[in-house]
């Protein structure tokens, strides 16, 4: 069950909102999936190199 | 004698459009927000959601024309966060996004400050957006910056919006302003 606040009002979402928030939901599954593999490829060039991710920030220009 | 001096009229900037309290609710529906009388609007959300599943409660904006939602994939941006645990800055892009524009993770204590740019006339839409997220259940002690920035690349005419927290429940208010013109 999916809950919308529909200008003021709250009720529950109809037939047609919750396909479309399904959708939504999968597309940020999918979202998701896409910055992990990203995240897992970053680590794995970190190790190649032999690094932290904050010593990786460092050379980058990070900061506290 | 007459006192002629003329004295300016103070204006603040800004007129409050609209308040919307929300409570509970996966999504939050704004309608006839935009109007001719104004070409720019701020809108603020301040609030909090109920969960952080791994910081993937994403909050996303989406816009509206007649009570229907806008998912022509027309949403491009991008987003920078900075979390304060680990002191690194995640970069993320989208394009031809159906979901609208990234604003932020869900969490406790989540607040957006949003302008958004000729959302009502037949232009170009642009969105600019800062917000903070503060996550301290869910197994987090953090909180993560957000800037955000979005075209809608199409010169559709809007006059609401939406925003979606998916899976997780929004509670906090919603409000919007007009950058008044003169």
């Amino acid at each position: 069950m999916y809950i919308i606040c529909d200008n003021g009002t709250h009720r529950e979402m109809t037939a047609s909102e919750i396909a479309e928030q399904e959708q939504y939901l999968a597309a940020i599954e999918q979202i998701k999936q896409e910055r992990e593999l990203k995240a897992t490829e970053r680590q794995a060039v970190l190790d190649r190199l032999g690094i932290t991710s904050e010593e990786a920030q460092l050379i980058l220009g990070g900061s506290n | 004698m007459p006192n002629t001096k003329a004295y300016a009229v103070a204006r603040s900037g800004l007129t409050l459009i609209s308040a919307t309290p929300v409570s509970g609710a996966n999504a939050v529906n704004i309608d006839g927000c935009f109007t001719s009388t104004y070409t720019n609007y701020r809108i603020i959300y301040s609030g909090t959601t109920n969960t952080n599943s791994g910081g993937y409660d994403w909050v996303y904006l989406q816009y509206r024309s007649g009570g229907t939602t806008n998912t022509n994939g027309s949403y491009d941006g991008y987003v920078t966060r900075f979390n304060s645990a680990s002191s690194t800055t995640q970069l993320a892009n989208y394009q031809n996004a159906t979901i609208g524009h990234e604003l932020n993770q869900a969490g406790n204590g989540m607040c957006n400050v949003l302008d958004i740019f000729s959302p009502q006339a037949t232009e170009y839409t642009s969105l600019a957006t800062n917000g903070i997220i503060g996550q301290i259940t869910g197994g987090y002690n953090r909180a993560i910056q957000t800037h955000g920035y979005g075209f809608f690349k199409n010169t559709t005419s809007f006059d609401g919006i939406r925003i979606n927290s998916g899976a997780a429940l929004m509670t906090g208010t919603v409000f919007v302003y007009g950058y008044q013109k003169s």
